[in-house]
């Protein structure tokens, strides 16, 4: 069984919630907070398994809260509710110690996997931008090599191989490979010998 | 309301995110961690942001745990088309031909592909270990 606090300050939006997660057998709410303090007491109080936390609360906001109970309760899972996939809140969440987050519009099923997904200590994350980040590129870079291009060019010209490169920024080889195919790219070569002659 | 219309919360930003979660980290393992950001920060997608803020606090979280570090370094690259980020330890590193992935990175790398990205774990032992998240740009 897995024990949930809702903490929500839309009584309507709880009582959805309520109800869809009243069907589930594995599923229990435990209880529910209609501010963010409200959230903090009765994380404490209850111990449950998964917080459906809310962001925009009066009192205490969501991250506040997530950050005080997380304080208190290391081991909380917290699964943020939002409305929007842009909220610029969602960021300070997972910061403050919020184990995912999920949109409102979310299917139910969607819903119940999280929960569960997150009692396990997984981190869930509203799906799929995907489809719109793949493949799709941004336009032509500009032919200008950038501080670090030119940072890489250089120790290239002096005969660093990849892995000496990687030691001397901190950097992984496979960032490296990136830094020079957007050089190659950008000096229109094809190897590191005609790029170092290239920018020359 | 489309994302770009809106400016982000001051200090909302992954670049002042990561700063903030190294120093943070720093503080409480004594092991100094070194962020540094290139390219043009530009604001990603939530989720990507998210992401990358995820891999940042499990791939310290495993430095913590496992390489005996003395140092580490946090880098995130911005692209024309992809942003990379960079985790990298002085510790004792490991063979990852021969080591198994642990759950958190696994999930970490799941995460990372659906995004349409890609994670490199580079390691020997002896020579520290990185670990490298990188994830395409959407459309601006």
């Amino acid at each position: 069984m897995i024990r949930l606090l809702i903490a929500e300050d839309h009584p309507v939006v709880r009582d959805g919630l309520r109800g869809m997660l009243a069907g589930q057998p594995d599923l229990q709410v435990v209880g529910e907070a209609a501010d963010g303090a409200a959230a903090v007491a009765l994380a404490a109080e209850l111990a449950p398994d998964v917080i459906l936390m809310d962001l925009r609360m009066p009192v205490l906001d969501g991250v506040a809260a997530i950050r005080q109970i997380r304080a208190r309760q290391p081991a909380a899972a917290i699964l943020v509710l939002t409305t929007y996939d842009t909220d610029s809140d969602i960021l300070p969440a997972i910061e403050a110690g919020a184990t995912g987050y999920l949109l409102k519009d979310a299917p139910r099923e969607e819903l119940y996997r999280a929960i569960r997904a997150t009692s396990r200590g997984e981190t869930v994350l509203a799906p799929a931008v995907a489809a719109r980040l793949l493949g799709k590129m941004r336009a032509p870079a500009e032919e200008k090599l950038s501080a670090r291009e030119l940072e890489v060019l250089s120790l290239v010209a002096r005969g660093a191989s990849n892995a000496e490169i990687a030691q001397a920024l901190h950097i992984s080889e496979a960032t490296v490979k990136s830094h020079l195919l957007h050089i190659f790219g950008k000096l229109g070569v094809a190897d590191r010998a005609a790029a170092v002659t290239a920018a020359v | 309301m489309g994302r770009n219309s809106k400016q982000p919360l001051e200090g909302a930003s992954l670049p002042e995110a990561l700063r903030r979660v190294a120093a943070r980290w720093a503080q409480e393992t004594g092991i100094p961690a070194v962020v540094a950001v290139t390219g043009e920060p530009v604001p990603l997608h939530p989720e990507a942001e998210v992401t990358l803020l995820r891999a940042v606090q499990e791939a310290l979280a495993n430095v913590c745990k496992h390489a005996q570090a003395r140092r580490v370094s946090v880098t995130l690259s911005y692209m024309e088309d992809q942003v990379t980020l960079d985790v990298q330890d002085d510790g004792v590193g490991f063979d990852p031909s021969a080591a198994t992935e642990g759950f958190g990175l696994a999930a970490m790398r799941q995460r990372v592909e659906q995004l349409g990205g890609s994670v490199a774990v580079e390691s020997a032992p002896g020579h520290g270990t990185t670990v490298a998240v990188m994830l395409p740009l959407h459309p601006s």
